[in-house]
């Protein structure tokens, strides 16, 4: 009974978190039009992330919801996925525009950040607690809306 | 339109009480971050994700270490480390940008 209530309500908070990543900021004085901005940002998203998968692994693991072999499965993945955006923000950071001469490069970095995250995402569903699930499924989304973005942006430049 | 205090108000408000409740934070510190990137510049926001990385990276190593001790030793549940405040500052997160050279192990793949 309980948690017929708790599945729609952790459903809409993915939704409102997913909104917020595609609303991601807005206006301001720094203009989003600058693609070499909106990969920041998308990075910066990717990193806060995968920062709060690792918190929420850890409080799972304390409460007792994630087992050993699961906890350990997921921090190789999420220092998998850490890497590859660590070596993606390196080459961003290097760049003073981005535009069509390193295309292709960072096409080739987000393919590695994007399969990265497959994996982890692909993992998830395997967990047996269901409350570890729905919790990291959950910020996982955010993650995923941050790459959308950088696969829209790659069509773009 | 606040969008943000729209959802942090309406966050406790969501079916399901305590499960909600605690995961709230987590979520909520990752919204407060990416609504925080209008008021920053791009260096900014660079500094900030590299910071971040190199958290994570030193988080997931010592999480790392802990399981891996966990297995030679037999220990049951997973206890351990929930310490993530730590180094957070990672001494001057704005321009101080060589901190993310940190993740040097990563950056191998880009030619």
């Amino acid at each position: 009974m309980r948690r017929r209530i708790i599945a729609p309500g952790l459903m809409l908070v993915l939704v409102l978190t997913s909104l917020a990543f595609q609303c991601g900021g807005g206006g301001g004085n720094n203009s989003n039009s600058d693609p070499k901005r909106r990969y920041v940002k998308a990075l910066d998203d990717m990193a806060g992330g995968i920062n709060a998968m690792i918190k929420a692994k850890r409080q799972l693991a304390q409460s007792g919801r994630l087992s050993r072999d699961e906890e350990l499965r997921l921090t190789n993945q999420l220092l998998t996925a850490n890497n590859a955006v660590t070596a993606a923000f390196n080459m961003v950071k290097s760049l003073t525009t981005v535009d069509a001469t390193n295309k292709q490069q960072l096409v080739q970095l987000f393919a590695a950040v994007t399969t990265a995250i497959n994996d982890l995402g692909t993992s998830l569903p395997t967990f047996g607690n269901a409350e570890a699930k729905e919790r990291l499924q959950k910020i996982f989304a955010g993650v995923t809306a941050a790459l959308a973005i950088i696969n829209t942006l790659q069509n773009q430049t | 339109m606040n969008w943000l205090q729209i959802l942090t108000t309406l966050l406790p408000l969501v079916p399901g009480g305590n499960e909600a409740s605690v995961l709230a934070p987590v979520v909520l510190e990752l919204i407060q971050r990416i609504k925080s990137q209008s008021n920053m510049t791009t260096e900014q926001i660079l500094a900030r994700a590299g910071v971040t990385l190199d958290e994570n990276k030193r988080m997931l190593l010592e999480d790392l270490e802990r399981l891996q001790s966990q297995s030679s030793t037999g220990g049951s549940s997973a206890g351990g480390g929930s310490g993530s405040g730590g180094a957070t500052g990672g001494g001057g997160s704005t321009t101080g940008g060589p901190s993310s050279g940190g993740g040097s192990s990563t950056g191998g793949g880009n030619n």
